[in-house]
This record gives C-alpha cells, sequence and structure tokens, in this order.
C-alpha cells in the first residue's frame, strides 16, 4: 500500500511556448468574441432577439468574466440597424394642470415643437402688449368706460334734477348720498327746517323718501353696469388677444397637421392664452394690468406655453442602448423637481425630467441587478413599469402615501424596453426563490462561465486576448513565453491544471502590471519574468498578513511542529481570505481520547465557533469509526478534537481526513510524524475526498518548513482527486523535483495513517479482526477494551446500587 | 404746520384745497407743481358745513354708496369720518414729503369749497381746488386724461398755460378758448411745438362757466387750469359742480 510521493509534473501544468507560432503579441489578430462564453452569447441573442414580453434578460456569472462588455458590445452592435425611437414630450394639461400630457412625436421632432414654441412665447410677449397698448385698444377701453361713468352720472344727474324741482339737493356724503331741502340756494337748516309747518315738513320728508327710493335703486344698479363693463372689456380683451395669437397657432397647426394630439392641444393651448392674456403683460405699478381682469402674482405663468422633451432622439442613431450606473427609483422612472417660491416647494411639469426608462423606450437599458436590488423601490418602480408597459412618474413620497401634498400625476408614457439585468448568480437564484414576478419577468438567463477548459484552441484564443488587450490599453507586445506565463497564471486563479480562468479583469490587471514592470526594466517586449514580477508583486502586495502569521509560527507563537513525532497530534491546514487574496496556513489539530457513550465531541462545535460543514465532517468520521471498529461491541468512546490556538470560526470539512488521523493516532498510540501537514475530507468507508484551496495549502506548509529549513522529510498529503488542481508556484515544484519536499496524494485513510506514522495500517481478515501490530488492529484493541472497561464498571455500579438497596432503615418514600 | 415752514416762506405758494382725501390727481398736481417750481404748498381740507346742516335735520338719512342701505345720518359720525379723511391726506402729505426738502402745511377748516378758497386762504400764486364729486369714483387710472385749459390771452391764463405745460408730461392739452386769441397762433402754437407737448385748440360756444364747464366733460378731461376766476367768483362753485374735474387756478 506504499505511496509515492507526486512528481513535479504533477505538481504544475506548465504552458509550452513552442505551441504558439509568433514571436510576440503584435503579431496577432484582435479577439473579437469573448473566450468561453458560447452558451452565454447564445442565451443573449435568444434574449435579445424575441420581442415578447417578459423576455427581459438575466445576465449571470462571476464578476469580471466581461459581462458588461459582451452585453454592451452585442447589443450596440444589434441596436445600429434599428429604428430610432419617437421622441416624447411633456405639455401642459390646460384643463388639469396637475396631470401634465404627454405627446409622441417622430425622432428629433421634439426638439422642433420645444423651440418653435420658444418662439412662440417671444412672439406674444411682444405682440400682446404691442396690441393693448395701441390707440384702438385704449380708445375701446375709453368708450367702454365712458359709458360706465356716463350712466352713473345721467342717473345721478337725473336724480339731481328731480329733486331740484321739488327743492331738495342731492348731497355726497364720504360714505354715501343724502338729500335735504334748499332754499334761495342755502341748505334749510334744523332751526329753520323746525319753523315749517308740519304740512310743509311732511311733504318735504315724502318728497325725500322717495328719492331715496330711487337712489337706492340707482345704487343697486352700479355693480350691474361695473359687470357688464367688466364683461365688455374682457371680450374686448379677447378679440385683440385672438387677432395676435391666431394666425401664430394657425401656423403651428400647419406644421404639425399630421399629428392630432399636438393639434388639439394647440388649440387648447390657443383658448389659454385667450383666458390668461395677463401673463404677458407687465403690470405698471400700482395698477391692475388688464381692465376686468385680476393679477395673478405667476412669475412661472409663460412656462405653461413651453414644452419638456422628456425624449429627444434628434440624435440617436438606430436604436438607444443605455447604461445605468446608479439605478434609484427616481434615476429609472425620472421625477418632478420643485422650486422654492415664497418659502414653498413649486413644480409643474417643465420639472418633470425624466429617467433612464424614458431614454431606453425603443431600446435596450443595461442595469447592475445588485446596484438596482440595492436602492430603495427601484426594483420594485422597474418591476411596475415592466408590467404597465409604461412610465408613471410618481414621486416615493406619493407611492408611499406619506405625503398628500398637492403634486403631478404626469400622463404614462408608453414603455417598449428589453431590460437586461447584470449580476451574480446568489442574486439570480435568490430573486427566483423569492419574487415571482422575477421569473414572469427576466424569462432568458444568460450564464457566463467562470472557467473554461484548458485546450490548445483555447490557449491561442488567450494569446489573442492578450494582444486585444495590448493593442486596446496600448501595452508593449507581449512575448510568446509571457503569453504562456498567463495561461499558465489563469490555471492557477482557478485552481485546476486543465481549466484556464475567464476572469479577464484579473488577467487584464496583471497584463497591465506587466506591462508597467517591462517599462522600469527599460524593455519594450513584456517577457515572462514581468508577468512573474506582476504576479509576485500583486501577493506581495496584499500578503501582509500571511507574512505576521508566518513570523509568529516561525517565533513558536504558533505551535507548529515540523519535525519529531506526537500522538493525536497532527498539522492540518486551512485557507485564509483576506479581501481577493487566500492563503494557506498550517494548524495543529489534536485528538484525546477516553471511555465514554460513543460520542466524538468537536469542541469547535461546542463553543459555537464550528461552522455545520466542520460539524458534519466531524460525524462523519465517528460514523466512520463506528462503523470499522464497532461491529460486536459499543462504541465505548469519548473522543475531543481541537483546532489549536483557533480564536475565529471554522468551518469546511477539509480537516476531516487529519482529524480522524489524529484520533487513530490517539487510539492506537502511534505517533504522527509532525513533518507532515495534510488536508482532505473523509466519507463514511475512509474513502479520501477533494478539497479546495490545495495550492495555497500545500504553499502554506511550504514556506513554514523553508522558514525552519527543508529536510528532505517534510511534505503535505493530499486527496489523490486533487492533484489535477495543482499549479504550484515554482520554488514549491523546484524543492520537490529536487527531493527537499515531497507531495503524497492519497486515496484512502490507511493510506495516509500509514505515511503519516511508517506503521502499516492493516488489512481486515475474514473474522473482521486486523493483525494486532497495525494501526487498525491496535484501535479495534484498544476500543474492544475499553468496551469491556465500560461493561465491568456498569455492572459494578449496579452491584452496589442493589447492595444499597438491601440495607435495612428507613427508606424516604416510606410513611 | 411743519417747523421748516413756519421760520421762512417762500415767495411763491400752492394751495391746495379739497374736501376729499381721496382726490389723488389734485393732490399729485399740487405736490409736483410744487417741487417744479420750488414753491410751499399749503394745503386746506375743507369739511363741507352743508353737511352738517343736513344732518341736524330730523328725517336725514344717508344712503350708502356701496350698500345702497340708508342709515341715520349723525353729526358726531360725519364729524369722525371728515376727520378720517383729513388725517389720512397729512399722512400721505407726510410720506410724500419725507426726505425731501418740500415746505408744506395742513389745515382744516369748515365751510364750502369755493368760499374757503376765495375768502378763507391767503393770497397763493397757484390754487388747486378739488371738489367731491357727485359720481362715484371709478378706481382705474384714467389713461393719458388731457389737461384742459383755459386761454383767453389774458396774462392770468398765461401763467396758467404755463402750470399746465409743466403738469402735462406727455398729457395732451386741450386748449379751450373763446374766441380765438390772435396770438395764438404766432406765439402760443410754436411755443408749445417748441417744448414738445400736444395741444388741441377747442373752440368753446360761449366765454362762460357753464360752456366750460360743458366742453371740460365732454373731452374726458382729467383737470381744468385757469387763470384766477375768468368768470368771476361765484362761477368757481359752479364750475367745480358741473366740470366734475379739480381746477387749477394760476394768480
Amino acid at each position: 500500500m506504499s505511496v509515492e510521493p507526486l512528481t513535479a509534473a504533477h505538481l504544475f501544468h506548465r504552458c509550452d511556448p513552442a505551441q504558439f507560432d509568433f514571436q510576440t503579441t503584435a503579431e496577432l489578430e484582435e479577439l473579437t468574441e469573448v473566450i468561453g462564453q458560447h452558451r452565454a452569447i447564445e442565451a443573449v441573442r435568444f434574449g435579445v432577439g424575441i420581442r415578447r414580453e417578459g423576455y427581459n434578460l438575466y445576465v449571470m456569472g462571476p464578476p469580471g468574466v466581461g459581462k458588461h462588455t459582451l452585453i454592451g458590445e452585442y447589443l450596440k452592435e444589434r441596436a445600429k440597424d434599428q429604428p430610432a425611437p419617437p421622441d416624447w414630450v411633456y405639455v401642459n394639461n390646460f384643463e388639469h394642470p396637475d396631470k401634465p400630457q404627454a405627446l409622441r412625436l417622430a425622432a428629433g421632432q421634439g426638439q422642433r415643437l420645444r423651440q418653435d414654441m420658444e418662439h412662440f412665447i417671444e412672439e406674444l410677449a411682444g405682440s400682446i402688449p404691442a396690441a393693448f397698448e395701441s390707440d384702438e385698444y385704449r380708445n375701446h377701453i375709453q368708450n367702454i368706460e365712458d359709458e360706465l361713468k356716463e350712466r352713473q352720472e345721467k342717473g345721478f344727474a337725473e336724480l339731481s334734477e328731480e329733486a331740484g324741482k321739488h327743492s331738495i339737493k342731492l348731497f355726497r356724503t364720504p360714505s354715501g348720498f343724502a338729500f335735504a331741502p334748499m332754499r334761495d340756494g342755502e341748505v334749510v337748516g334744523p332751526e329753520e327746517f323746525a319753523k315749517w309747518s308740519q304740512e310743509q315738513q311732511t311733504r318735504t320728508e315724502q318728497v325725500v323718501s322717495v328719492l331715496q327710493e330711487r337712489l337706492q335703486r340707482i345704487l343697486q344698479q352700479i355693480p350691474a353696469w361695473r359687470r357688464e363693463t367688466r364683461e365688455r372689456v374682457k371680450a374686448l380683451n379677447k378679440e385683440v388677444t385672438m387677432s395676435v395669437v391666431g394666425h401664430l397657432i394657425d401656423e403651428l397647426k400647419a406644421s404639425y397637421a399630421e399629428l392630432p394630439p399636438v393639434v388639439a392641444w394647440l388649440d387648447a393651448l390657443r383658448q389659454d392664452v385667450v383666458d390668461n392674456v395677463k401673463d404677458f403683460l407687465k403690470p405698471e405699478d400700482g395698477s391692475e394690468g388688464i381692465p376686468g381682469q385680476q393679477q395673478e402674482s405667476d412669475p412661472r405663468g409663460l412656462h405653461r406655453y413651453k414644452v419638456n422633451v422628456m425624449v429627444d432622439n434628434s440624435k440617436t442613431k438606430g436604436a438607444p442602448v443605455t447604461y445605468l450606473d446608479n439605478p434609484t427609483y427616481l434615476n429609472l422612472v425620472g421625477r418632478a423637481e420643485h422650486v422654492a417660491q415664497y418659502g414653498a416647494l413649486l413644480t409643474d411639469f417643465t420639472l418633470l425630467k425624466p429617467g433612464s426608462l424614458h431614454a431606453a423606450s425603443g431600446g435596450y437599458l443595461v442595469v447592475d441587478a445588485h446596484k438596482l436590488l440595492t436602492h430603495v423601490y427601484a426594483w420594485e418602480g422597474l418591476k411596475r413599469a415592466l408590467y404597465a408597459n409604461e412610465i408613471r412618474i410618481e414621486s416615493l413620497e406619493k407611492l408611499l402615501s406619506l405625503v398628500s401634498t398637492v403634486s403631478l400625476e404626469p400622463e404614462a408614457i408608453p414603455l417598449n424596453v428589453k431590460v437586461v439585468l447584470v449580476g451574480d448568480r446568489m442574486l439570480y437564484y435568490l430573486l427566483h426563490a423569492y419574487d415571482p414576478d422575477f421569473a414572469e419577468l427576466f424569462k432568458v438567463t444568460a450564464d457566463f462561465e467562470g472557467e473554461i477548459d484548458r485546450t490548445e484552441a483555447n490557449n491561442q484564443l488567450y494569446a489573442r486576448f492578450v494582444a486585444t488587450l495590448t493593442k486596446k490599453d496600448k501595452l508593449r507586445p507581449f512575448e510568446r513565453g509571457a503569453v504562456a506565463r498567463i495561461i499558465e497564471h489563469g490555471a492557477r486563479l482557478v485552481e485546476d491544471s486543465e481549466k484556464l480562468s475567464t476572469h479577464m479583469r484579473s488577467i487584464a490587471d496583471v497584463l497591465r502590471e506587466a506591462d508597467y514592470w517591462a517599462g522600469e526594466a527599460q524593455r519594450d517586449i513584456v517577457c515572462a519574468e514581468d508577468v512573474q514580477r506582476a504576479i509576485d508583486h500583486q501577493i506581495f502586495r496584499v500578503s501582509r498578513v500571511r507574512e505576521r502569521i508566518q513570523e509568529e509560527i516561525r517565533r513558536n507563537t504558533i505551535y507548529i511542529d515540523t519535525s519529531g513525532e506526537r500522538v493525536g497530534q497532527i498539522n492540518g491546514l486551512s485557507v485564509l481570505s483576506v479581501g481577493n487574496f487566500a492563503f494557506g496556513q498550517p494548524s495543529r489539530i489534536t485528538a484525546t481520547v477516553h471511555i465514554g457513550e460513543g460520542h466524538v465531541i468537536d469542541i469547535e462545535r461546542e463553543v459555537e465557533l464550528g461552522g455545520p460543514i466542520h460539524s458534519k465532517g466531524v460525524l462523519i468520521l465517528s460514523s466512520f469509526m463506528a462503523s470499522r471498529y464497532a461491529q460486536n461491541h459499543p462504541l465505548s468512546l469519548s473522543a475531543g478534537l481541537v483546532f489549536e490556538q483557533s480564536y475565529g470560526g471554522v468551518d469546511g470539512d477539509s480537516a476531516s481526513l487529519a482529524e480522524l488521523c489524529a484520533l487513530l493516532s490517539a487510539l492506537s498510540g502511534e505517533p504522527i510524524r509532525q513533518s507532515f501537514a495534510m488536508t482532505g475530507s473523509v466519507n463514511q468507508h475512509g474513502q479520501v475526498q477533494p478539497i479546495g484551496g490545495v495550492n495555497e495549502k500545500v504553499e502554506g506548509f511550504f514556506d513554514v518548513c523553508v522558514a525552519r529549513g527543508l529536510t528532505g522529510d517534510q511534505g503535505v498529503l493530499i486527496p489523490a482527486s486533487n492533484v489535477k488542481h495543482l499549479m504550484l508556484r515554482h520554488d514549491v515544484v523546484q524543492a520537490c523535483a529536487e527531493g527537499r519536499f515531497r507531495l503524497f496524494a492519497v486515496e484512502t485513510v490507511d493510506q495516509a495513517i500509514e505515511l503519516l506514522t511508517g506503521t502499516s495500517a492493516g488489512t481486515e481478515d475474514a473474522d473482521g479482526h486486523y493483525p494486532e501490530d497495525s494501526i487498525n488492529g491496535r484501535v479495534q484493541a484498544r476500543l474492544t477494551e475499553m468496551s469491556l472497561i465500560r461493561q465491568t464498571f456498569a455492572e459494578q455500579a449496579k452491584e452496589k446500587l442493589k447492595g444499597e438497596d438491601d440495607e435495612p432503615g428507613i427508606k424516604l418514600n416510606e410513611p | 404746520m411743519n417747523p421748516e415752514a413756519e421760520k421762512t416762506l417762500p415767495e411763491r405758494r400752492i394751495l391746495l384745497a379739497l374736501e376729499d382725501g381721496r382726490e389723488l390727481s389734485a393732490l399729485e398736481a399740487a405736490l409736483k407743481l410744487a417741487s417744479l417750481l420750488d414753491a410751499s404748498l399749503d394745503t386746506l381740507f375743507v369739511e363741507d358745513a352743508d353737511l352738517f346742516q343736513v344732518a341736524g335735520l330730523p328725517f336725514a338719512t344717508e344712503i350708502g354708496f356701496g350698500s345702497a342701505v340708508g342709515r341715520r345720518m349723525e353729526a358726531a359720525r360725519l364729524e369722525r369720518e371728515l376727520q378720517n379723511r383729513a388725517q389720512e391726506i397729512q399722512r400721505l402729505l407726510e410720506r410724500r414729503t419725507r426726505g425731501g426738502t418740500l415746505r408744506w402745511t395742513f389745515t382744516v377748516t369748515r365751510g364750502t369749497l369755493p368760499e374757503a378758497v376765495l375768502t378763507i386762504t391767503p393770497a397763493a400764486d397757484l390754487i388747486i381746488v378739488a371738489r367731491r364729486g357727485l359720481a362715484p369714483r371709478e378706481s382705474r387710472r384714467q389713461p393719458a386724461a388731457p389737461l384742459a385749459v383755459y386761454y383767453d390771452g389774458s396774462e392770468a391764463s398765461m401763467r396758467a398755460l404755463e402750470a399746465a405745460i409743466s403738469l402735462a408730461e406727455g398729457h395732451p392739452l386741450l386748449l379751450l378758448v373763446a374766441p380765438i386769441p390772435g396770438e395764438l397762433a404766432e406765439t402760443v402754437l410754436p411755443e408749445l411745438e417748441r417744448k414738445g407737448v400736444r395741444a388741441t385748440i377747442v373752440p368753446l360756444e360761449e366765454a362762460s362757466a357753464e360752456s366750460l364747464a360743458v366742453t371740460v366733460r365732454l373731452y374726458r378731461a382729467g383737470m381744468l387750469v385757469m387763470g384766477d376766476a375768468p368768470f368771476g367768483d361765484a362761477a368757481l362753485g359752479q364750475l367745480l359742480e358741473r366740470s366734475g374735474v379739480p381746477i387749477l387756478l394760476a394768480r
């Protein structure tokens, strides 16, 4: 059952530069496709092509694989041959100003209408005041008012005349009128009046009474006369206004004759101008402006004739492709802004601002799913728009019924858009699971691969990708050796010697940094050395934590033995992630055993530092123990397992093999060689299963050993199924090639324990027994012994309890 | 009277006599002329004595202009209302002359307006008389109402014409003449043209107060400007009553 160390060829899958028939990437054609995303590209092609409701796209995959690039370029290419969508404008609704009216115009006509209306307003602002300042208008007004004055004067004159016939005079008092008798041009005072005969007094009073009644009738008529005058003035104003505005509106109507809604709006506008002509006139101080109409304090008065262009496709070639970087609710559906006026916030249709849905309607909208979901109500707003196929601008406070102030309710604008959400897989699964609307609205999924097969064809594509980026970013050409090193790095990124990463952002970063280092070295071409330096420097920049941990191991603050032997103690390996950098760290795992009820205590779990997968691994090894060694007697074992000097959470089952080996060592008494570290999970049958982060783990222990000095005995045990994932550092490979370090690939726990102890694991015979001097034999014997001890102890305890029951005396439960 | 005015009174004086604090056109004209001529302004508010006689009658009833409702006319209330009107115009004068150099006085008297102007008030170079008309005032500004000037070729009418030119400021002049003086075409009209004053000659049917008042009303003049009592003192009251506009007398 001996396991041989892995050869250097197993540790690193080299990329041979000789496979490339170019010297530098300058010779290569640019890449026009995204590497290895055939499935995603087909999905995008289908999703964009199908014009049915709900067939929006969710583009998912790991970040940095080029999702945005692919989507953006594909949509642009497809959109350029499609027709530009129409323009949309908001105009005032003259009947209901709080409900602005939406008008649809051909692409480019929105700005034209806006300019036409600007000119219209300018024209009216000059023509209307001129018409109202003309002599003709003033004379008309004068005549109307003179008539009123004459009516009043005539009434008073006739009354005065009638009074005069009776020697009565009409007097004007501060607040009204009064009648009094006259004699010789003088008022008859009270003393004189008292001297008059009773008959004369009575007659005078009767005449005055009649005159007063006539006066009252005249006074009661005055408001009606004034009202009539105002109506005539208004009619005159309308007539004058119409003479100015009529032909201007007619010209506009002729210009937009093919658009009935615009023509209808122009008719309504004409009537509004006539009804509100005062807004075009500057009132003089202390005056009323136009007779018969009250002046309104509205500095935004003429704004209502403006045109607010919400969608302007005058310069759009093809269908619009819009990427919304900040997908807030308001940025999606638009907003109604406000202006402060006299301490109040006012709004009107000119303050409506379009959202990205307006801009993208008739084309495509690309939104980052994570950003969309993290903005309040943005997702809800998008869904509402997609369900309704219209864009309705509503403020959030109104949507949530938080305020009840008067605001705008603009007419909804029809929406015809293909939405492309770009996000990671987790969001996709969560949305699918928890939001039933998602499946209704996003029926097409484009799933981007995070890795591709490392074939020769893909190597060539990788080389062309390097060539494309060097040209696009104006980098130095890469020699083929550098390209080979990039490919090796691509394999390391996905932890698989048979795969390549499609995380193009990471590759691009290395390319740019390698170009920098080539520049530092004053080279015109980037060589493999520059690529290696870029990779090393990337690691160096983020490896502070790793260095500190390594230092503490060297200084024996963190206990890790790399020589000698210990019972129940083993070097496990774990991976720590710090930001985007992961590194391996050896951890001491210890096991203790004693007689018990067959439980293996996971101390990490007991103190809630162990995660569920780690606990599962421990339970599996417990099951393995019981299955292999306790077929004929109870498993009378209690064991404790712990990650020593671990003060944070532990999860994953990659240490279960190490934990099992430590337990077997503790039970058998066979010491484990501390020059080894190991990783791997184990199943109930003792088979070793693959784990993640194998490269980092091996390198982590290697670095500790290098610091202590390589002896040739040191090495790492890894699952055999992880060999294909090995893309180790050059120094590790070199040490192994020179026999200074070793890697063993194990398939079973027996292989592992043999390597660790140097003692045979032992094979089970037909009776289910293992050889006495084998590891398994010793474990079996120890467990049998523990079972017997426990059984004996239980019988003795039973006898003792029985004896106590037979002793005379008063029993507690007796009355 | 303001203290400044008490010390040294200038030679030129303008008298504004009115019986209604809301006759703003007369007040504006008086202030403007005072400023142009560097004259002092004596304001005389006349409480119509006839109204107190009326109020004393046992059946005296005031019919409200706005409401057309009749209510008992009482002397005390009448006096209070007239005092309020007087105070209104005094406060207005204070506001309009604040920070300026215009010297002014304000006096309240009781009598009849023509009588007060002709007998009570001291001598003044210009007298502006504004009477409360029978017909209610319309609140709207009359656009460019012309100034009517009675011109008979006398020295006084020449002064009246000068005062009217000072006040015109874009308003057209109506030269009311009867008969047409000979020097009008030779000297007056060229002078008006030189000063850029628009003037229309309107012949009167006869040189009488009655004819003058009718013409002023016919042409909707905003004010009548004339020499000192061309038709006798007694005609002033008739002119005020019949023309319905403030009268400026140039002495």
